[in-house]
């Protein structure tokens, strides 16, 4: 899988957990940028994005994630392992 | 030494001028030298423990970054944490293990078997405790890399505007500042001065003179009606908030002063619509610091329960936070009256977002806000009680519905003076974000900033006359 191909899968993620299909995140999307985006949810995208992508993501990772970018680079790395 | 003392006000602009003789990368020494000066003001003692924590948390940060496997690293970890918790818990919580001892020993009517030493409070360790353990953290998530001077480390824990009651800095956003102190601006000084007389109002006008009538019916709880216990919880509420932004605003004011930035710790707290939105907005270096090294990895450490590892991480966060906050019962059951709460309100959020779309935002809204403020108020018993027995009292009379005392009272008080005294508190309510921006506002025109500072002047000058009282928070 290729970086496009991820961006637009984790794409497709935030689109079904926020229940909103014009929702189109960046390298630079955080938490703040989006609306109802709290612990909850944020927990949901996590477990979303490893169904997705059939990855486990572990809390230590999750701790080191700042933005949508650090995410994107987290996958693209567990993919290729 | 207080920040409303002239001790205080000397002691910052003596360092504030001082700075101007020192190159920007050795201002941070003479910022420590203060710091450590007035740390020892509260004994040699206090301050070795603090000069100890220091370097126990700057030596496991560098071990930290030494060590590549990650099993190594989770045992430095839990090793520098426990160390500190040991500690914290040797200064704070002993007294609190007497009491259960105690407790146990009258259950079972036998004389207490062993009565544990009980150590004075060193000022501000649960502050600097969680702040130095926050960088521990930081440094194991790989949040950053470890600080090697030791100096600079050494001032990020006890820099003496923060250390006594926070707000509890990040270092990521403080340990940088320390390398190069740029003097601050002339507005940012007018900013500061303006911000410090705001606290300074909050606190003498505001919190001490609601501290009067609080105080003379905590300290005699059966005395008063249900209806007078009502009103001196909602004056509590406000003084405590009045209190502890005044105190905050005057440790961001005097760090200011001195080019350096700290966190904010409110965010107009009595402006929540729910419990959850309060938590974002009360003691926001402490909740922020719950959310990012508590509830956050305990959530994820769980998160194949999905809502349950919620509830779970919910839980345990804000057990933890009432223990934070002393060694008592009622503080354990605020932090689980608060972790009920907030799960109710998980549980609940679709249903009140249905409710908020059929009812008109003019009703919705300031109803929510009023409820968020009465659950908040009587939560608050828990904060100011002695004791349980105290609460059960305090309900008991809540019940009480005896008009004669409540007249009596009111008659006592001087009803005009009691309605002026909320008339006065509403305003405070009502203006507080707007002074608030006009104040942080380093392009406010000039000429406006000199009516509010001649009005805060006034006011203190009339609040001046009703005595000093010390900060609530410095119990923590």
């Amino acid at each position: 899988m290729n970086n496009e191909q991820i961006f637009e899968k984790v794409n497709q993620v935030f689109r079904v957990i926020f229940k909103n299909e014009s929702i189109t995140v960046n390298r630079e999307t955080t938490a703040k940028d989006i609306a109802g985006w709290d612990s909850i949810t944020h927990l949901d995208i996590i477990t979303g994005m490893e169904e997705a992508f059939q990855v486990e993501i572990t809390g230590f990772e999750v701790m080191n994630l700042n933005n949508v970018g650090d995410l994107l680079d987290l996958l693209a790395q567990k993919l290729a392992e | 030494m207080v920040f409303q003392s002239w001790y205080f006000i000397l002691f910052l602009l003596g360092l504030s001028v001082a700075q101007n003789f020192l190159l920007p990368t050795q201002r941070w020494i003479l910022l420590l030298l203060g710091s450590f000066f007035f740390y020892s003001l509260t004994g040699w003692q206090p301050a070795i423990l603090l000069l100890f924590t220091i370097s126990i948390t700057y030596g496991s940060a560098l071990w930290l970054s030494h060590e590549k496997q990650q099993n190594r690293r989770y045992k430095i970890l839990l090793l520098s944490v426990t160390t500190q918790i040991l500690l914290l818990s040797a200064f704070k919580y002993l007294g609190f293990f007497n009491g259960l001892i105690e407790g146990i020993s009258d259950w079972m009517q036998s004389p207490s078997w062993v009565q544990l030493p009980q150590l004075m409070l060193p000022l501000g360790i649960s502050f600097y405790t969680f702040q130095s353990m926050g960088y521990v953290f930081d440094v194991y998530y790989n949040i950053r890399k470890p600080e090697r001077h030791f100096g600079h480390y050494a001032l990020f824990v006890s820099f003496f505007p923060q250390i006594q009651s926070g707000p509890i800095g990040r270092s990521k956003e403080m340990l940088p500042q320390w390398k190069s102190i740029a003097l601050p601006q002339w507005e940012m000084v007018r900013m500061a001065m303006m911000l410090f007389i705001w606290g300074i109002l909050k606190k003498f006008v505001i919190a001490d003179r609601l501290g009067i009538y609080v105080d003379e019916v905590y300290d005699a709880p059966q005395q008063f009606s249900g209806a007078v216990w009502i009103l001196i919880l909602f004056l509590y509420t406000i003084q405590l908030y009045a209190d502890f932004s005044a105190y905050s605003d005057m440790a961001i004011a005097s760090a200011q002063l001195l080019g350096i930035q700290l966190p904010e710790n409110f965010l107009f707290p009595y402006k929540a619509n729910n419990i959850t939105d309060f938590w974002r907005r009360w003691h926001l270096s402490l909740s922020g610091w719950l959310r990012d090294y508590i509830y956050t990895p305990l959530l994820f450490a769980k998160k194949k329960w999905k809502k349950w590892a919620v509830v779970y991480a919910i839980a345990i966060t804000f057990v933890i936070c009432g223990i934070w906050h002393g060694p008592k019962m009622t503080f354990v059951l605020f932090g689980i009256v608060q972790a009920v709460l907030l799960i109710f309100e998980m549980q609940t959020k679709d249903w009140r977002a249905r409710l908020s779309n059929r009812l008109p935002h003019w009703i919705y809204q300031p109803l929510s806000i009023a409820l968020t403020f009465v659950v908040i108020s009587f939560c608050f018993i828990l904060f100011r009680a002695e004791g349980l027995h105290e609460v059960k009292a305090i309900f008991s009379r809540l019940s009480c519905w005896d008009y004669a005392s409540t007249l009596d009272y009111l008659k006592e008080k001087n009803g005009s003076v009691l309605f002026g005294l909320f008339a006065m508190l509403g305003l405070f309510l009502l203006v507080d974000e707007k002074i608030s921006s006009v104040i942080r506002n380093q392009k406010e025109n000039p000429r406006k900033l000199g009516i509010y500072f001649s009005i805060m002047m006034v006011v203190i000058l009339i609040g001046m006359v009703l005595g000093k009282e010390q900060f609530i928070y410095f119990q923590f």
